[in-house]
């Protein structure tokens, strides 16, 4: 265990092409009444050490899926159906209960959407720190005590021996979530997974949070895991974005490459409607029809009916093929549109 | 405030009634203080805060879920804070006030075919015969583009947008002349969202409604809004016209909202600040009762801002702002850059 609550990982200035987590050829099913189908279909990328990518997609598209079947805890009547998962190497997918048990304790962290659902509500967060600290470390009473102490000021909690004392219904949203963010890191993990962790919070902790990810993720060489629907929210803080659609990933590749010059038609639609700027929104565009419920995309591709550069061809599947700048995109069409970005900062 | 304005919330104070008397602490639980505001006919306001700023009980105030403990509450001109009895429920029946509450899922009943949901409040009232009801539900449901199929389905058998229109025609159907709307787009991702603002912002258009949307994130509802009040632990500490108060706040914390809303490229979103420049590190005290609130989250604060509550004074964007640096703060920032 290092002293310092936020020591640089040995080796975590070890080369970026050092591949951390590969996901290839992912498919979760889900049973339902009319039988299984396929919530997530053929979902690949990698990320390296230190890396953070983002998977975006309204709700439905498969992104929180993805996330939960590389956290190992995908809800009941899911299952992974084709593709690997690996994990420094090791397969995740068939790893056992035991092998689960020790990945949670020294690669991954992970942190949700409602902090406080988390946490005991009746004992101290300081505790409840120390006791994950005490369980994955096999450290003593007096060296977790320690150590949480470390963690909470590392997380930028004020007077952190009152923050330990409290119970979570004392704690601001925003609050909580940094108690559950040094819960997730508290084993040093490799990777940090964050399912919506920003998107309850109010507008001044989202920042704040996105800004504590950011500064572990160059102290740690922590790679990120980022699940948003807000493509905001995901351009701040990763350097990849897969972008979902109807269980697949339609576009994905650097986040300055897909944003300014974006080669799906959906993740155009998703630049124009998205958050931001005072005097755009009065437009208030909107992408026309609904995102498919599961089971009901179309045969061929998936965001043709809500298309507007829909052509025949588009009733055949269209491939995750090669576009500008690294990116790859499931688009029959991507090369010869002209799609409009966003001007980068 | 003139009499043309449909809605004046003047003054209004909430206190927490706490019913343990366990701590003989005497808390100054404040939830509202001093708050004024007003709605004309046909306008949007937008009504921004977070979380524990006192934005919900605000609205449950203005519906008569609570009683405001000093102030008053007009609507057309007529008092409707205070009142109790006969004159409540003749006010509650008259439906001229909605609410269009947060979360569909739970606010609509499960069990109750979206009819009957849109037309309880009707059947509440009464004296309607089959036809007109079913002609109002009819129309409700064109209101809010919802097709008229979707009247025999139960609430589950809809998409989160879809649930969400229902909760605004079981409102509109009371033919309402204001409607508040609580985090009406909160749950929704950023195309259904535009979808209901745009809904709402037809049906002011077309029926003339006056609508106050109440939100914890400015920037969702910076499109559609005309006014916006924002609310800092229960006190309006700046308000103004929107346009204005995007372009040059002048109360700190309203900068910081805008300088933390998440933006893809700076050229949509043109404001200037950083919120590294705006945010005081280190602090989670609560305010010193007789100081300004945001006092120990501002970056410009100063002695008199630890002693004394700054008073609402007009803005240099033309609203109103309580703020004892309101025009200071900003050349402060501009000396720091240009050291």
């Amino acid at each position: 265990m290092s002293s310092l609550a936020l020591a640089p990982r040995p080796g975590s200035d070890r080369p970026a092409e050092d591949l951390l987590l590969r996901v290839g050829g992912l498919s979760v099913e889900v049973a339902t009444p009319l039988g299984r189908i396929e919530a997530v279909r053929n979902v690949s990328f990698d990320l390296h050490r230190g890396e953070a990518i983002g998977l975006v997609g309204e709700s439905g598209s498969g992104k929180t899926l993805t996330c939960r079947a590389v956290l190992g805890v995908l809800p009941a009547g899911c299952s992974i159906a084709r593709g690997a998962i690996e994990l420094g190497g090791i397969d995740l997918v068939r790893l056992g209960r035991d092998g689960w048990t020790t990945i949670r304790s020294t690669q991954l962290g992970a942190v949700f959407q409602d902090p406080a659902s988390y946490l005991n509500p009746s004992l101290p967060v300081g505790e409840q720190l120390a006791e994950v600290i005490r369980v994955k470390t096999r450290s003593g009473r007096r060296a977790a005590r320690a150590r949480a102490l470390e963690l909470l000021a590392a997380m930028h909690l004020h007077r952190p021996r009152h923050v330990y004392q409290q119970i979570p219904a004392e704690l601001s949203g925003g609050m909580l979530q940094r108690v559950m963010i040094a819960i997730a890191v508290a084993c040093d993990p490799l990777l940090l997974i964050a399912d919506e962790a920003t998107t309850a919070l109010d507008l001044t902790t989202q920042r704040e949070v996105i800004d504590l990810l950011w500064e572990l993720r160059e102290r740690l060489g922590l790679a990120v895991l980022f699940v948003s629907h807000d493509l905001a929210a995901v351009a701040e803080l990763c350097d990849q974005v897969a972008v979902f659609y109807a269980g697949e990933v339609v576009e994905i590749g650097a986040t300055s490459a897909v944003i300014s010059r974006p080669a799906h038609p959906y993740t155009e639609a998703l630049l124009r409607v998205g958050s931001l700027g005072a005097e755009e929104h009065a437009a208030l565009e909107v992408i026309p029809g609904y995102h498919p419920r599961l089971g009901e995309a179309p045969d061929g591709c998936r965001f043709a009916p809500r298309c507007g550069h829909r052509v025949e061809a588009c009733a055949s599947v269209p491939p995750l093929s090669a576009a500008p700048a690294g990116v790859r995109v499931r688009c029959l069409r991507s090369g010869e549109l002209a799609l409009a970005g966003a001007e980068l900062r | 405030m003139s009499a043309a304005e449909l809605l004046e919330v003047e003054a209004i104070d909430v206190h927490l009634r706490s019913r343990r008397r366990a701590s003989r602490r005497t808390s100054d639980a404040h939830i509202l203080a001093g708050v004024s505001f007003s709605v004309a006919p046909g306008e949007i306001v937008g009504v921004i805060g977070e979380t524990g700023s006192g934005k919900t009980t605000l609205a449950r105030t203005v519906l008569g879920l609570i009683q405001p403990t000093a102030g008053a509450i007009r609507f057309e001109g007529e008092q409707i804070s205070g009142i109790g009895g006969r004159r409540l429920r003749s006010l509650r029946r008259r439906g001229a006030v909605q609410l269009v509450f947060q979360d569909p899922l739970r606010s609509l009943d499960p069990d109750l075919a979206v009819a009957a949901i849109i037309a309880e409040g009707l059947d509440i009232r009464g004296g309607l015969d089959a036809g007109e009801r079913a002609r109002r539900i009819a129309r409700a449901l064109d209101l809010v583009g919802l097709d008229q199929t979707v009247a025999a389905r139960r609430p589950g058998e809809l998409s989160g947008g879809q649930r969400q229109r229902v909760t605004i025609a079981r409102a509109v159907v009371m033919e309402p002349r204001l409607l508040i709307c609580d985090e009406p787009v909160s749950a929704l991702d950023a195309s259904n969202r535009n979808r209901i603002l745009r809904l709402l912002r037809e049906l002011r258009d077309a029926l003339g409604i006056a609508i106050v949307i109440i939100s914890h994130d400015l920037a969702s509802i910076a499109g559609v809004v005309d006014r916006v009040a924002v609310l800092y632990r229960g006190r309006i500490v700046e308000e103004g016209e929107a346009a204005q108060l995007f372009r040059a706040p002048a109360h700190p914390y309203t900068a910081l909202l805008l300088a933390s809303a998440p933006r893809i490229s700076r050229a949509r979103w043109r404001f200037d600040l950083a919120p590294e420049q705006l945010r005081r590190e280190g602090t989670d005290a609560a305010p010193e009762s007789g100081g300004c609130v945001f006092e120990p989250r501002c970056r410009f604060a100063v002695e008199r801002c630890r002693e004394e509550e700054p008073p609402r004074t007009p803005s240099t964007a033309g609203g109103t702002v309580a703020c004892h640096r309101a025009t200071e703060w900003r050349a402060s920032l501009e000396r720091d850059a240009a050291r």
